[in-house]
């Protein structure tokens, strides 16, 4: 069925083509952070040229990211897109919306000016194949998780939201991320802190529950972790404060959540942390190849109404690599059930310790993904990389 | 462009890029559709996989580091000089100036100094193809340390003819499966000897560049040959080579689909630094291997397979890729391209091995 739907497309961007006399056309489907192109048609197009068809890519990428439309008039005069290249054609790419949310998009490339008439044609042909998409949307689903499709949409869209958008740039070290989600939202959270006196707060939490309530808690946690860790407090206490803030809610629901709280000072290269149940750091010392973990004892917040935590502090020496995470990276398992576990961590950073940090990020993340293969992703998994310099 | 291994390709496909003996003849040109014939010859020498068209994906333009016409040269000059040595234990020494020199300025001005392509090669047969990869690669990394041109021509010498003592033991010896006897080993491990008095009594040779046929099997903690030194006391030109050489062996040279790929080299020369090899040098060497080379067929996050079709030298792992599957399996056509650099949400989940064309 997947195989019919998806030459329907090919066929309405070729009839849309023909009967409106236009060059290119293409519809695009949403996902997270991504998108997938389901129809494209360009008159007398070849694999010898793909300007348009990469442009395309580009164009929706923006439509879809900023929920706006894109009009050029014509391409040659806009260099937003194309760079260096000049195509004489002009484009309208239009959202399509649902609910007021995005789910795709659909762009026309003319040789012409589009006109105002041109111009309604095609804005009607996106609001008609807005059921389409959301039945797509529908199809593509897991049955098991058809009826929650609406919320676990919002449970996304929230998460999405709170995670930081930019990494933070701290001298002496380098930062790198992969947030790794599964479709359910299992509560996975970080966050970079700038404090008043320019240290670095590095927050890793899990919070224990799925869906929207583990969004939404997960949003409060980050307003209460923001707003204490922000005046420098030692991680021991900072954790201690969170815990009395979120404890009321915490129970409330009968939640809770794990955290390692991680507060770097650039001018004394010291890491000084403090973990409530959650999974110890690995650090790589840069010297020696010697592998540790950076443990604290400490009970998970929203266990008791008053909890204490204990400071650990620890001096980073040149090329030492620590890697923060949940536990989605360590318990995910492969074909035979078999964890990915702390040492398969350990062994595979060693491996790549002379890469820079995308590099091994990307290099970590693809052996992970090697070791899960036909698997389900059931949990999701977050890593954050810190090398000293 | 595509790299396809030896045990997928079919009768019928096209070489996208020319495929060279170990005596640094070409084998099978551009443009040449193969046959069963060829594809039974490639197998027998043991080249693992080929770079074929593949028109529903569309070509691959690159800029390679050095030009083709060097690179023919410098395989040029290498046999020359190997034969020359054989029948005389002397050589012309003007010629290898010339390519080492044409070699070095080239690399010098290579916009992107990266290794975009693996240089798959015969596994079967001694050969010259080695030489010439492992120079790229000594030069590369030299560039990357901030040696002067004349430094790097040294390093180029030196890397080119690391194994020219070879030249001096029996041919039946050299061509040789392992295992070989203690007495076979002994005679293989005069070679860095062999070759340090050839090249030493070479005038216009450097010392520095002798010393790398010399040392090239020492290793950094000492339990290396002819002389066990360790550390400092090998040559840093030695320490270079060492790396590459056994680096391009690696990724050139393998059986059927097991290929080692680049990623994996990585881990395994990461494995033995501080062993075998210099960390200092061996973390610059590692920044200038592209981890995904032009022509591999990966699978995104996203479950779209993609070919590799521009590296990227900042990043490494984070090349310019063309889809030309969705992730239902369906062909995407025309493919559309996606800048891992500028796309973070998407990365490289595998590299697809024994995709069908
Ligand atoms: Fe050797």
């Amino acid at each position: 069925m997947r195989e019919n739907i998806e030459a329907s497309y090919e066929t309405i961007c070729r009839e849309i083509c023909r009967k409106l006399d236009l060059h290119c056309c293409s519809i695009w489907f949403k996902e997270i952070n991504r998108q997938q192109r389901l129809g494209y048609f360009e008159k007398e197009g070849s694999t010898d040229d793909l300007t348009i068809s990469n442009l395309d890519f580009e164009i929706n990428k923006h439509v879809l990211e900023h929920k706006v439309p894109v009009v050029i008039e014509n391409l040659k005069n806009d260099k937003r897109f194309l760079g260096v290249k000049t195509i004489p054609l002009s484009v309208r790419a239009n959202p399509i919306l649902h609910d007021n949310s995005v789910i795709g998009s659909i762009t026309f490339y003319n040789q012409d000016r589009i006109n105002e008439v041109l111009r309604d044609v095609i804005d009607s042909i996106a609001v008609e194949l807005a059921f389409g998409l959301e039945q797509l949307q529908y199809n593509f689903t897991a049955s098991r998780q058809k009826k929650l499709r609406k919320e676990l949409n919002t449970a996304r869209i929230i998460q999405q939201s709170l995670l930081p958008k930019q990494i933070p740039e701290v001298q002496g070290i380098t930062l790198g991320v992969r947030f790794i989600p599964t479709y359910e939202i299992s509560g996975d959270y970080y966050d970079f802190i700038i404090t008043d006196h320019q240290n670095l707060g590095i927050v890793v939490g899990d919070v224990m529950g799925k869906g929207i309530p583990a969004a939404l808690l997960m949003g409060i946690a980050r307003t209460i972790t923001r707003s204490i860790a922000r005046h420098d407090l030692v991680p021991h206490m900072a954790l201690s404060e969170i815990n009395s803030s979120l404890f009321p809610d915490l129970s409330n629901q009968g939640m809770f959540l794990t955290m390692f709280f991680a507060l770097y000072n650039p001018q004394q290269k010291a890491l000084l942390y403090a973990s409530a149940g959650h999974n110890p750091p690995i650090i790589l010392e840069g010297g020696s190849e010697k592998i540790g973990l950076l443990k604290s004892r400490g009970i998970f917040i929203g266990g008791c109404p008053k909890l204490s935590y204990n400071l650990q502090t620890r001096k980073l020496g040149s090329g030492d690599l620590v890697i923060f995470y949940t536990d989605g990276l360590t318990e995910a398992k492969n074909h035979q059930g078999e964890q990915f576990g702390v040492e398969r961590v350990a062994e595979i950073l060693k491996e790549y310790r002379y890469c820079e940090v995308p590099a091994m990020l990307d290099c970590l993340t693809m052996r992970l993904m090697q070791f899960i293969g036909d698997r389900e992703q059931s949990d999701d998994i977050t890593f954050i990389v810190l090398k000293a310099e | 462009m595509r790299i396809i291994p030896i045990d997928k390709v079919k009768p019928g496909m096209v070489i996208a890029r020319a495929v060279i003996g170990s005596k640094g003849e070409i084998l099978l040109s551009s443009g040449v559709k193969i046959d069963e014939t060829y594809i039974k010859r490639i197998k027998e020498i043991g080249v693992p996989a080929l770079y074929i068209r593949d028109g529903n994906i569309g070509k691959v333009e690159y800029d390679d580091v050095i030009s083709e016409q060097t690179r023919q040269e410098a395989l040029k000059v290498t046999k020359d000089v190997m034969n020359s040595v054989r029948l005389s234990s002397d050589f012309d020494f003007k010629k290898v100036k010339k390519v080492v020199d044409d070699l070095v300025s080239e690399l010098l001005t290579s916009k992107d100094l990266l290794i975009a392509l693996v240089d798959m090669r015969a596994a079967n047969e001694v050969g010259f193809f080695h030489g010439v990869n492992t120079t790229v690669l000594s030069v590369i990394t030299g560039i990357a340390m901030g040696y002067d041109t004349k430094k790097l021509g040294q390093l180029a010498c030196g890397a080119l003819f690391h194994d020219i003592g070879t030249i001096m033991l029996p041919p039946e010896l050299m061509k040789k499966q392992a295992p070989l006897s203690a007495e076979e080993n002994e005679q293989i491990m005069k070679h860095p000897e062999l070759g340090f008095n050839i090249l030493r009594k070479k005038e216009g040779v450097s010392l520095m560049s002798a010393h790398v046929a010399l040392q090239h099997h020492e290793k950094y903690d000492g339990t290396g040959y002819p002389r066990g030194l360790a550390g400092d006391d090998i040559s840093e030109f030695a320490r270079i080579v060492a790396i590459a050489a056994i680096y391009d062996n690696l990724v050139s040279i393998g059986v059927e689909a097991k290929r080692v790929l680049p990623h994996q080299a990585i881990e395994h020369l990461t494995l033995y630094s501080d062993k075998w090899f210099d960390a200092q040098i061996l973390q610059v060497f590692i920044r200038t291997i592209a981890v995904f080379p032009l022509g591999t067929v990966v699978l995104l996050n996203s479950g779209e397979t993609a070919l590799v079709t521009k590296v990227n030298k900042k990043y490494p792992t984070r090349p310019v890729v063309r889809v030309f599957k969705n992730k239902g399996g369906r062909r995407v056509n025309p493919p559309f391209e996606i800048d891992l650099a500028k796309n973070q949400a998407y990365f490289v989940q595998n590299i697809i091995i024994d995709d069908e064309p």
